[in-house]
């Protein structure tokens, strides 16, 4: 049996849609000046690891008249042990660090995710299985791991860089996403979705993976910056041969080319630091607008 | 028409591997429910009304007994077609801001449901959206207003309707609401009370309404029937009127005697009676009638025999008490 037709049906539909993804984004940035700084310091570097390599060659020249430069309208941030202008250095430099820490993280939130939901929505065997093979991930030791692996394979790539990262690290955030989709699944409308014959596939993406967006938004970012200290500190401490030029790489060659008793090499030794402490300091100002994007309780007001 | 034949529901648990002590949530429930039917379902908590009515949507098992929808058996559906057979009873939660996602807007929450149905019935997408309309001036909300809408903009009231909307995607037959009004305001209860009677009038949508408030269960079943469960027992089956005019049951009479009195306008009923101990949900007394520690008129039979659900004088009305006996207990009108 139907309902009696109350409303006309040839009233027009309603126009008064709610305001696009982008739009909601343009309001929660533009509301504190501090958050439009993190994302123009995000852009920032990454079209600097996108467009910077391309305005450098790939073989950067040597000057051995030229060690220590102050700073000069050739480079800009002077030069370092063997003549290199630190600018460029930095410039190419940044691909690597960048593209290695997006896949890493990219990967982690993408496994992590998708194991949490699946493990806490549908318990049993399931849950069982997946929470072993997550304990599993979380016992290997990155690190030793990755000195390990850097012996049979040169992390030339920043592919292999991020991949390895990114299987060493969804770990947590599995445990983290199951126990939230678990308090989840007991809730009022996941029963409702159940009850209506909506499909696990649904109520998986449109039911529980909303309520989890922002803090899986915030953990993308967070593993940005995870992955970030760990690839740069393992060049730093020289246990990965490398063959590329980045930001660890640079630290590492300071300090072992005595950059630390020279006042002159200052420049060369802070800046690949200062990006770092950059790149983080926006992830953590822009994290406080995705909150707010996300959550639709938080947008008003 | 639903038939409960003889439900059983035990919960297993606490107390070890070896030790395991069952909890009896029912114990053998029978009940006929016909197609435009109002029937409530009165007890006090965790006397095991919200598992019956949670068995009869079907988002919980039984573990003895049938349940039957218009002459099919449960058992002889086969798992596959359970969730499609269960799409004619929905459940009208208790908490109205848990019912609805925070993080979707009105709108989805509601097509999402009326698109599995359109492929059901082969309708397209105008038809989608026009029924999602419908359903919403049908309960009282303009569509307009509340389709992007996100439910932390809706009051309770408000909410509540719009989850009784959402039940209708599906072309229910049966409407479960349970304790649906208890969390909200009291002055908008009125509304979501007359908003199940209306649609169970203009749908013919039958309602299965639980709740401990009895001048609610009352009203939502004015021409139906109430249903006194006590510890997972029909304690006392009849008209609403009869239930509420003349309870036979001690149980039914201290229910009844617990109402409110506005006094200076009503002074309590002379026979009223309230039991001076609480629902003890791990009492184990398993022989005789299993509210003789609470009752006033128990007598040592009672403790001996279990009282089975009887009618009364022959009539359609049922109890299950060996000295059946009506007595004044609602409150009356002074002068």
């Amino acid at each position: 049996m139907s309902a009696a037709v109350i409303f006309p049906p040839d009233q027009a539909p309603t126009t008064a849609r709610n305001p696009s993804l982008a739009t909601i984004a343009w309001r929660a940035l533009t509301r504190k000046s501090g958050r439009i700084i993190g994302v123009l310091i995000l852009l920032f570097f990454i079209s600097m690891a996108i467009f910077g390599p391309m305005l450098y060659p790939k073989q950067l020249p040597i000057n051995g008249a030229n060690l220590y430069a102050p700073p000069s309208w050739a480079h800009p941030l002077g030069t370092d042990f063997e003549g290199t202008g630190v600018l460029a250095e930095i410039v190419t430099g940044s691909r690597y660090v960048l593209s290695a820490a997006a896949l890493a993280a990219l990967f982690t939130i993408a496994v992590g995710t998708f194991m949490g939901i699946v493990s806490g929505y549908f318990l049993g065997l399931t849950d069982n299985i997946i929470m072993r093979i997550t304990d599993f991930i979380l016992t290997i030791p990155g690190f030793p791991l990755l000195i390990v692996l850097s012996t049979i394979w040169s992390f030339g790539s920043p592919i292999a860089m991020g991949v390895v990262l990114g299987l060493t690290g969804w770990g947590g955030l599995a445990r983290a996403v199951r126990s939230q989709t678990l308090s989840l699944r007991e809730r009022g409308f996941i029963e409702a979705a159940r009850g209506l014959g909506l499909s696990n596939g649904h109520i998986i993406g449109r039911e529980i993976l909303p309520n989890i967006a922002p803090y899986i938004a915030m953990n993308l970012l967070l593993s940005v910056t995870g992955a970030i200290y760990a690839e740069v500190g393992l060049f730093f401490l020289g246990v990965i041969p490398f063959q590329a030029n980045n930001w660890g790489v640079m630290l590492n060659l300071a300090f072992g080319n005595g950059a630390m008793y020279t006042p002159q090499s200052l420049l060369y030794m802070i800046s690949p630091m200062a990006c770092i402490m950059l790149v983080t300091f926006g992830i953590v100002l822009t994290l406080d607008a995705l909150d707010e994007i996300l959550n639709p309780r938080l947008r008003e007001g | 028409m639903i038939e409960v034949r003889a439900i059983e529901k035990v919960y297993r648990g606490g107390g070890g591997l070896l030790s395991q002590r069952a909890v009896k949530a029912l114990r053998g429930v029978s009940l006929t429910l016909k197609d435009g039917e109002a029937i409530s379902l009165i007890g006090e908590s965790g006397c095991g009304k919200t598992t019956l009515g949670r068995i009869i949507a079907g988002l919980e098992t039984y573990s003895q007994g049938e349940l039957v929808f218009d002459g099919t058996p449960l058992s002889q559906v086969p798992p596959g077609d359970r969730p499609q057979w269960f799409h004619r009873v929905q459940l009208v939660q208790q908490d109205p801001y848990g019912a609805l996602n925070p993080a979707r807007t009105l709108g989805n929450a509601l097509v999402d449901p009326l698109k599995l149905q359109a492929k059901h019935l082969g309708k397209d997408a105008t038809w989608t959206r026009e029924r999602a309309r419908e359903l919403l001036n049908l309960v009282g909300l303009d569509p307009e207003a509340t389709l992007y809408k996100y439910p932390h903009n809706l009051s309770g009231g408000q909410r509540q309707r719009f989850v009784v909307a959402r039940a209708l995607t599906v072309d229910p037959k049966v409407l479960v609401a349970d304790e649906a009004v208890s969390m909200i305001d009291v002055s908008l209860r009125l509304g979501i009370l007359s908003l199940l009677s209306d649609l169970r009038v203009r749908l013919g949508i039958s309602v299965i309404f639980i709740t401990h408030d009895v001048a609610a269960a009352r009203y939502v079943a004015r021409d139906g029937v109430i249903c006194v469960i006590y510890r997972g027992e029909i304690v006392e089956y009849g008209r609403t009127d009869d239930i509420i005019r003349s309870p036979v049951h001690p149980y039914t009479q201290a229910l009844l005697s617990a109402m409110p009195v506005l006094r200076g306008l009503e002074k309590p009923g002379p026979d009223r009676f309230i039991p001076s101990q609480d629902l003890d949900t791990q009492a184990q007394d398993e022989a005789g009638c299993l509210f003789r520690s609470r009752c006033r008129f128990a007598t040592e039979r009672c403790g001996r025999e279990h009282p089975n659900l009887v009618a009364l004088d022959g009539g359609e009305r049922l109890h299950a008490c060996f000295y059946p006996q009506a007595r004044d207990v609602v409150p009356v009108p002074v002068g």
